[in-house]
């Protein structure tokens, strides 16, 4: 844990810190129907057409039914033409290596993984799918989820911020104005920034050479750089290669790398000040921001702490650990841009990794995990952390209500017991996927055929897996092989069990708070803001967190860091 | 097996939209506990 870590967290920090306002400003803009951005003069008669040729009348306002509904059927009818491409893309263009079609159930999970904004990859991006497929089965994906994610983060701010309404916005205009004004023009910048780094962005035929030792190596080529800008901003992950950030294509250099990091919380961390400026109380968005910024703070230093401690049997085989635990990490980026890399991706629902968390400490692993068991609301992925941040708070001021004997309430909104059943739904069904899945992969040979270790280890990589995938993050614990039809069926349906299962709930929950009256403030009003707030947010988190997952935790992770220090390895 | 996943996929998202009015039914329920 060296200076220059240090230097480098505070620096990610102050960055956060300062984009947040600007950045929430600007959401605020793109997510008032009629707002006005800079680039409006500019987008404004696509946008305008683009709803001319679809039909949709903008000023319509959907109820959160209607909301929802519009999001499953775009959401499908996107999942089944990503299927369609996967399943004929030897017969497709742009597919210079000849690539065979997806096996059915290949195809099947990795629309899942993209519809849901997940991109858990059963495969190797430069050995099975060609550029069309790339580009058009799942880059757009990368785009559209994205913005249905914070599309729905605004349908829920909006069900709490306004008062005695039916309505909560309209799916179609929040959806293309998201992709119109924040995320195509922030991913062309951010692509081009990328190819100054030096990562490529072409539709050439791999290239053939031979390396220094005289072996016949293929060089991947592609558009890399136009996929990795939204893989980032957008919080999906899914690299174009099989290594993902880890492979100097993809991220090349300490600055590429930095600029990923920070991309990837980019819109997390304007939302809370949107969603402060939308309630009309900053002070609350800056105590979310808060409370965020601790659970972050938190996880990279155990996560930075565990992968600077090795494990001790290294020394006796006369490999130098000072240099803490460097299997399966890049030299470029070493020990703390690494367990910083894995806790921003985990925090984040995106998924990219720099260094293989397979091969982290224990402990270290454990972060990643327990990150994303905990729903991936520190800042979270693009609208997902947020949504998934303000259930926690519903049930924190309904715990808050109980303890002083009050009727509970939000922001001026009653919270009752619909509200309570619908964030209680949200939390249950994620843990009910991620355990019961993992709990039928333990117990049956499909699930423990093609781990890639035994014991312990074993047991984390299938928990990581069901994690990844109801979470939607999509990162893996890297030695289990997934791509066979039982992983892909089973992962598949966590993904979107783990998306639109707890989607509903939460747009049903705000659209129950927007018909509420909002009660003026008095003595006996639980404060939404300041230190009392941050810590029992907080506290709710780890605590419903820890209750769910943690016979899990202490079943994979926990015993094998034990095991560890007393000499043995899996 | 294409029609298996895509029959799946199908009725995956019907349920979803079943599951608005299960839940839409509940939300005129409002205000009796306050």
């Amino acid at each position: 844990m060296d200076i220059f870590g240090w230097i480098q967290l505070a620096l990610f920090l102050g960055i956060l810190f300062l984009v947040t306002k600007p950045m929430g400003l600007y959401l605020f803009q793109v997510l008032t129907p009629e707002g006005r951005t800079f680039l409006s003069p500019i987008l404004g008669p696509a946008e305008r057409l683009f709803y001319r040729i679809a039909g949709i009348e903008p000023d319509k306002e959907q109820d959160w039914k209607g909301y929802a509904l519009s999001m499953l059927l775009f959401s499908m009818v996107g999942m089944l033409i990503t299927y369609l491409v996967l399943r004929v893309q030897n017969l497709l263009p742009l597919n210079p290596q000849n690539f065979a079609a997806n096996s059915p159930h290949l195809a099947f999970n990795t629309a899942a993984s993209f519809t849901t904004n997940t991109n858990w990859q059963s495969y190797g991006g430069e050995t099975t799918m060609s550029y069309f497929s790339q580009m058009v089965g799942l880059a757009w994906h990368n785009f559209t989820s994205a913005a249905v994610g914070i599309a729905i983060a605004a349908a829920l701010v909006r069900g709490i911020s306004r008062a005695t309404a039916k309505t909560l916005g309209n799916f179609w205009v929040d959806f293309t104005r998201v992709t119109l004004y924040l995320l195509l023009p922030f991913c062309l910048v951010y692509a081009l920034f990328l190819v100054s780094q030096g990562i490529l962005q072409n539709f050439s035929a791999y290239t053939a050479a031979v390396g220094l030792e005289g072996g016949n190596q293929t060089i991947a080529q592609g558009p890399m750089a136009s996929q990795i800008a939204i893989k980032m901003l957008g919080t999906n992950g899914g690299g174009f290669m099989n290594a993902n950030a880890a492979h100097p294509f993809e991220n090349p250099n300490p600055l590429s790398n930095f600029v990923q990091m920070i991309s990837i919380f980019l819109i997390p961390t304007g939302l809370t000040y949107y969603l402060g400026k939308m309630v009309k109380n900053q002070k609350h968005g800056w105590s979310v921001w808060s409370a965020m910024a601790i659970l972050f703070l938190a996880g990279t230093l155990v996560c930075w702490w565990a992968e600077a401690h090795p494990n001790h049997l290294l020394a006796g085989l006369g490999i130098d650990a000072s240099t803490g635990s460097m299997e399966g990490k890049e030299v470029r980026f070493g020990i703390f841009n690494s367990a910083l890399f894995a806790t921003i991706t985990t925090d984040a629902s995106c998924g990219a990794v720099n260094a293989m968390h397979d091969s982290f400490t224990p402990l270290g692993g454990m972060v990643p995990l327990f990150n994303i068991q905990l729903g991936e609301l520190v800042f979270g992925g693009v609208g997902a952390g947020l949504y998934t941040m303000i259930v926690y708070i519903v049930l924190s001021v309904f715990i808050a209500g109980l303890m002083v004997g009050r009727t509970p309430e939000y922001l001026g909104k009653k919270i009752e017991a619909f509200d309570v059943k619908m964030a209680v739904i949200y939390a249950l069904v994620g843990a009910f996927s991620i355990l019961g899945f993992s709990a039928w992969a333990a117990a049956t040979k499909w699930g423990i055929a093609t781990l890639n270790n035994s014991g312990p280890h074993g047991f984390s990589e299938l928990l990581y897996a069901f994690s990844s995938g109801t979470g939607n993050n999509g990162s893996a614990f890297a030695g289990i092989g997934s791509n066979n039809p039982w992983y892909n069926t089973t992962l598949g349906f966590a993904m979107l069990i783990g998306r639109f299962l707890m989607i509903i709930p939460a747009l049903a929950l705000a659209g129950n708070l927007a018909k509420k009256k909002i009660a003026a403030e008095s003595a006996g009003t639980f404060p939404v803001s300041g230190v009392t707030f941050t810590l029992l947010v907080i506290g709710v988190i780890v605590i419903v967190g820890g209750l769910t997952f943690l016979p899990a935790l202490v079943m994979g992770p926990v015993v094998e860091h034990f095991l560890m220090l007393s000499g043995k390895l899996f | 097996m294409d029609i298996v996943y895509v029959g799946v996929t199908i009725l995956f998202f019907i349920l979803c939209g079943l599951s608005l009015r299960l839940f839409g039914k509940q939300d005129g329920q409002n205000g009796r506990e306050g």
